[in-house]
């Protein structure tokens, strides 16, 4: 297991589709990881940004289009709820868009591989959106 | 005996003697567990006791609780309440969002060893195999090498030279650059024999010693990694120790060989006992001077996506009292970080009966808060001088008709002025670790939550719970 930290862009498609690849990695019961994007770059870009271990399997998947074939395949029966919203075309943009240790940027889906994710959000070259409090 | 002229360490000790002897009396028999001494203290005169306590039997990695957490390195995707009728924390959504299982010595607790060097680079008796040592970057040969290794070599004056059976430590400063995410410290094999090793996850803090004993403690953004162990021979020459990346390999044998990788371990000070007697001296009140340190369990919050949530409202409309307390270390002091908040926005006017454990405060505050709304106002409690990453107790004691106190590392530091205009807490889902599940990320790890509505306990069952957090998390 290595922590892998995600940076995705603020791109319809590819919320989508990384929502639903967290499903088929199994790390999801939803299609609802990515839901408000609480990280920008220094051109004030927003971002989706999660951080946890991942198996070798779950590196080498993240950029395969072919790596979750069963799982598809499996998923009428294990999510019949969430099966007919399935979108193939945009899991595909997502992991085609995957690039490993690259910074955030408008048109991708970065990651890194490092175990502190205080430092992974630093290469990735994101801080978090400030808030204002009532 | 004046406790005047007792160290710090040596108080709590008598502390929790105390109450050990107390418990005794009491019930004839100490508890079997620091969570049943809690319930037994808090539960009389609440009105709703929700209490987390970090410990594998609580924690789940699933939403549904069907798979136990059952080492570290594990999400925790639901941990349930040690009190019964209290809902259970989980994390909804994605378990890159769950905090991870951690155990590890007590918190901020190292031995200083008799024996300090600096790491060199490459030259004199120091020898590195299969890669090379730069200003205390160790990095792997990118050709295959037999191994990579770092060490202590014969002719330094502290090679063991020792007569059979005399245990030795060793404790080291690593952090893990890149992709690296294992280290091995193997004892010499003119002296230990070959099968002492030490196999050290520099992700979960998880260890695998094997003819010897070996524990791991977070710092500095890297690990101090310790280990022990017997010599099996009296010789003069021979490396005391070798430091080897086992090409991400937890399981590896002792100094495995593979195929280089180029991968790289920054390295720091190393501290040697060739003596029985490895804690020389106490530096400060995170120095122990007794041999042993039982280890603690902790969930750890990344400081970018993880919280938990109570899976239905926590109830405390029974009450305008609250006690809070909680075991927990920040890791930085850079952003505001929640620690627990009770609905998704406390601050708002909305949002009456609500509070938050921050840690910190503000960003640079080097403290821990407690803020409550009441039925007209709302004030912060801070305890400031609380730098990251020092563990703390912290406890919050808050009565909206009247003033808000927050005690850290068992004394008082603040009281509010009394502001809030009454009325009672709210019921509402209890978030841990980020608001409202979405922004101001705590980066910690958190050992307890205790929340407990009713009537505020006396000054004495406050003690005594802060006494008994402590004897676990080892905060002061």
């Amino acid at each position: 297991m290595q922590r892998v930290t995600v940076a995705i862009a603020n791109d319809a498609t590819l919320v989508k589709g990384m929502n639903q690849l967290q499903v088929l990695m199994g790390k999801s019961e939803g299609f609802v990881t990515y839901t408000t994007p609480r990280w920008q770059d220094s051109n004030g870009n927003l971002y989706y940004v999660s951080s946890g271990n991942w198996t070798q399997e779950q590196i080498d998947g993240a950029t395969d289009t072919d790596a979750y074939t069963e799982e598809l395949d499996g998923m009428e029966e294990n999510f019949p709820d969430l099966f007919p919203l399935l979108d193939i075309t945009a899991i595909t943009a997502a992991q085609t868009a995957f690039t490993w240790d690259v910074p955030a940027a408008p048109d991708r889906v970065s990651a890194v591989i490092e175990n502190d994710a205080q430092v992974s959000v630093v290469i990735l070259g994101l801080t978090p959106v400030q808030e204002d409090e009532e | 005996m004046s406790k005047i002229n007792l160290s710090r360490a040596a108080r709590i000790k008598t502390q929790a003697g105390e109450l050990r002897a107390l418990k005794i009396a009491e019930h004839g028999k100490w508890a079997i567990s620091p969570w049943n001494d809690l319930s037994r203290l808090l539960l009389p005169g609440a009105t709703k006791l929700a209490f987390y306590w970090a410990d594998p039997r609580f924690w789940f990695q699933d939403v549904a609780g069907t798979i136990p957490v059952t080492a570290p390195g594990q999400p925790i995707r639901r941990w349930v309440s040690v009190a019964p009728g209290t809902p259970a924390l989980v994390q909804p959504t994605n378990a890159d969002f769950a905090p991870v299982s951690r155990r590890w010595p007590k918190t901020g607790r190292f031995n200083l060893l008799n024996a300090l060097t600096e790491i060199p680079t490459v030259g004199g008796s120091w020898g590195v195999t299969g890669g090379t040592m730069v200003n205390g970057l160790l990095t792997e040969n990118t050709a295959n090498s037999a191994h990579n290794t770092f060490s202590l070599g014969s002719n330094n004056a502290w090679s063991p030279n020792l007569p059979i059976g005399t245990r030795v430590h060793l404790s080291m400063w690593v952090k893990a650059v890149g992709d690296t995410t294992t280290a091995q410290i193997a004892f010499g094999a003119t002296n230990f024999g070959t099968g002492s090793f030490a196999n050290f996850d520099l992700v979960t803090g998880d260890v695998a010693a094997t003819g010897c004993n070996a524990s791991m403690v977070p710092e500095d953004g890297g690990w101090r990694l310790l280990a022990d162990a017997v010599t099996t021979a009296t010789a003069s020459a021979g490396a005391a120790f070798a430091l080897c990346l086992t090409n991400n390999n937890f399981a590896a044998g002792r100094v495995p060989a593979y195929a280089g990788s180029g991968r790289q371990l920054e390295w720091g000070k190393v501290q040697i006992s060739l003596s029985e007697h490895p804690y020389q001296r106490v530096a400060s009140v995170n120095d122990i001077t007794e041999a042993g340190v039982t280890d603690v369990w902790s969930a750890f919050f990344d400081g970018v996506g993880d919280w938990l949530q109570s899976e239905v409202a926590v109830d405390l409309t029974a009450s305008g009292q609250l006690s809070l307390f909680a075991g927990a270390k920040k890791l930085s002091d850079a952003a505001q970080g929640t620690l627990a908040e009770l609905s998704i926005n406390a601050p708002s006017a909305s949002y009456t009966g609500s509070f938050i454990l921050r840690a910190p405060q503000t960003a640079g505050g080097n403290d821990f808060m407690i803020y409550n709304r009441g039925a007209t106002g709302s004030q912060n409690s801070q305890a400031i001088g609380l730098p990251a990453p020092l563990p703390a107790v912290i406890s919050g004691l808050s009565d909206l008709s009247d003033v808000a106190r927050i005690r850290a590392n068992g004394t008082l530091r603040t009281t509010t002025a009394a502001v809030f205009g009454g009325g009672n807490y709210r019921s509402d889902i209890l978030y841990v670790g980020r608001r409202a599940g979405s922004t101001l990320p705590f980066n910690g790890m958190l050992q307890s939550l205790i929340i407990r509505g009713g009537d505020l306990p006396d000054n004495a069952t406050v003690i005594e719970t802060e006494t008994i957090i402590n004897d676990v998390w080892g905060a002061y």
